[in-house]
């Protein structure tokens, strides 16, 4: 009963800050809509006299509400997790990176990863809204109307809870949730760029984090502990933080200049 | 069935009693659970043993003008599994779920890795690719450096909307698309005196997706999610338990799936889901 009302406490605490995002970003139809909960880790909990329940487990969840282009297609969205998990090493051991993007950001968070495969999409990480397409009815929103919003909670290692001779619970792991409503203002534009990412490591050891280059470091703890990044960008901050997060600032600057040069000006 | 599915089908149902299934939306639902042993009863007595595996998929494509020549193919959507499961030594799971061109493009890239052997080189992707290109299915870059590598995986989506009557101010065209997982390597839950469950390795994953169409015959849009999962040893090294999962729509949906069809990105991409050659890892 106590644990159904600690999850039912969990679920009100989650639908107000969605209510909260869908009031302040205008409750609009043409906005974004995207959610992500993910939980990997260790679980103990019983009452006070004895552990009841014990798991080595994980649950993500991802729902979107994604409107259309004025061309038929969808608007560009990308979230994923990746995770190396030694359960029995916690909190040493392990990896897990969590990131979700949008528009022309998402692009470049592909593209950046595999540049020779995805050759033909590079143009598109620096202007995506070469795809539109002529003739197609665009519907503009007033940009006043609308507002972008991003909620983004973390918590990694050790969460205990202590009840009066009723519960008590505890997971050593990683919880995040992540909100974010962004609006559509021109439906025949890409919609725009956010940025979302977190990287935490206790995998790598010292002598391998010393080992790697420049850029992968900054993934790693030179001295052996836990490292966590985490970012959160808009607009050309997102698409740059896209391609650096995964290559290093010095090849996202490079990159930035050489796609400038190679690709037409973006006309606003 | 669980949850999303079950939705799913009732919404397929009720819009189906209430239209005449004239409905314009595609619906597709895919729903997994696999469990390799899993004890349930209460405090004394065992009483529900499963060692098993269930698979529940619903897809719902509306009827399609079968007037027009022109466009005669059904709507593309993929599902699929791979699963690699033992006791001791660990387990492989791999789910691609896709539609639209992402899914053309991904059931392209799944092809040509079955046609190619495990340890396969360019030149036997080269050959795989001559073998599907036999059948019809895709052509080289054109020489000019124009157009796409593959025609399943358009560099843009591919909808043909320009002229189409159907977006209107105030009507809510958006997608809804959800991907849920839950795994467990070992649960142990004991209650003085209620049920007592025990399992060694438990996964479900459930996705679903409602898509609005422009009209009957314009091609679904493109969403992707795909799911890896791999505690398998190489060896006596035990590599820890890798877990990726990538989501996405709209041209990042195209994107992701074409990095299946592609041997340079076995073990480095967020796409892990290809049944021969990529192992699920980290980096």
């Amino acid at each position: 009963m106590i644990r159904l009302l600690q999850k039912t406490m969990k679920f009100k605490r989650t639908a107000a800050i969605i209510t909260a995002i869908i009031l302040l970003s205008g409750c609009k139809a043409n906005s974004l809509y995207y959610a992500s909960q993910a939980h990997l880790g260790v679980d103990l909990s019983g009452n006070a006299t004895a552990p009841t329940n014990f798991s080595v487990s994980g649950n993500t969840a991802e729902l979107s509400i994604v409107p259309a282009k004025s061309d038929g297609s969808s608007h560009t969205l990308y979230g994923g997790l990746k995770a190396n998990l030694k359960y029995l090493e916690f909190p040493a051991g392990n990896k897990i990176g969590q990131h979700f993007t949008t528009g022309e950001a998402a692009v470049c968070a592909i593209y950046i990863e595999h540049p020779k495969v995805l050759e033909h999409y590079k143009e598109l990480c620096i202007k995506i809204d070469k795809v539109e397409r002529p003739g197609a009815k665009a519907v503009v929103t007033k940009k006043r109307d609308l507002a972008l919003v991003v909620a983004n909670r973390s918590l990694i290692g050790l969460d205990v809870h202590f009840g009066e001779g009723e519960s008590i619970g505890s997971n050593f792991g990683y919880k995040r949730l992540v909100l974010a409503a962004v609006p559509v203002t021109n439906s025949s534009h890409e919609v725009g760029s956010v940025y979302v990412d977190i990287n935490v490591d206790s995998l790598t050891g010292k002598k391998d984090c010393e080992a790697k280059s420049e850029p992968e470091k900054i993934l790693c703890s030179v001295e052996g502990g836990l490292k966590i990044n985490q970012t959160i960008a808009t607009g050309d901050a997102a698409k740059l933080m896209a391609i650096a997060n995964r290559k290093g600032l010095k090849t996202a600057q490079n990159m930035a200049n050489k796609l400038i040069n190679e690709v037409e000006p973006h006309t606003p | 069935m669980h949850r999303t599915a079950n939705l799913i089908a009732f919404m397929a149902m009720v819009v189906c009693l209430v239209s005449g299934c004239q409905t314009n939306s595609l619906y597709f639902a895919t729903d997994t659970s696999v469990g390799l042993m899993d004890i349930a009863g209460d405090s004394k007595v065992p009483d529900k043993v499963s060692i098993g595996f269930k698979r529940s998929e619903l897809l719902l494509i509306p009827p399609q003008d079968i007037t027009d020549t022109s466009n005669n193919k059904l709507q593309p959507v993929l599902g699929t599994l791979n699963a690699d499961l033992t006791w001791f030594k660990g387990s492989n799971i791999k789910e691609v779920y896709a539609t639209g061109d992402a899914a053309n493009c991904a059931a392209y890239g799944l092809a040509l890795r079955s046609l190619s052997p495990t340890d396969s080189t360019d030149s036997d992707f080269t050959n795989a690719k001559a073998s599907l290109l036999e059948l019809g299915f895709l052509g080289d870059k054109p020489a000019d450096g124009t157009g796409v590598l593959d025609p399943l995986c358009p560099s843009i989506p591919n909808t043909d909307q320009s002229e189409s009557d159907a977006w209107v101010v105030g009507k809510d065209n958006s997608l809804i698309f959800e991907a849920r997982t839950a795994f467990s390597i070992a649960k142990l839950s004991y209650g003085e005196t209620e049920s007592a469950n025990m399992s060694l390795l438990s996964y479900k994953r459930r996705v679903g997706s409602i898509i609005p169409l422009f009209d009957k015959n314009s091609t679904v849009r493109s969403v992707y999610s795909d799911f890896c999962f791999n505690s398998m040893k190489n060896g006596t090294e035990d590599k820890g338990t890798i877990i990726k999962q990538g989501y996405a729509t709209g041209l990042a949906a195209i994107m992701v799936a074409r990095l299946i069809s592609d041997p340079s990105t076995t073990n480095d991409q967020l796409t892990t889901s290809v049944p021969t050659k990529a192992e699920c890892s980290y980096d």
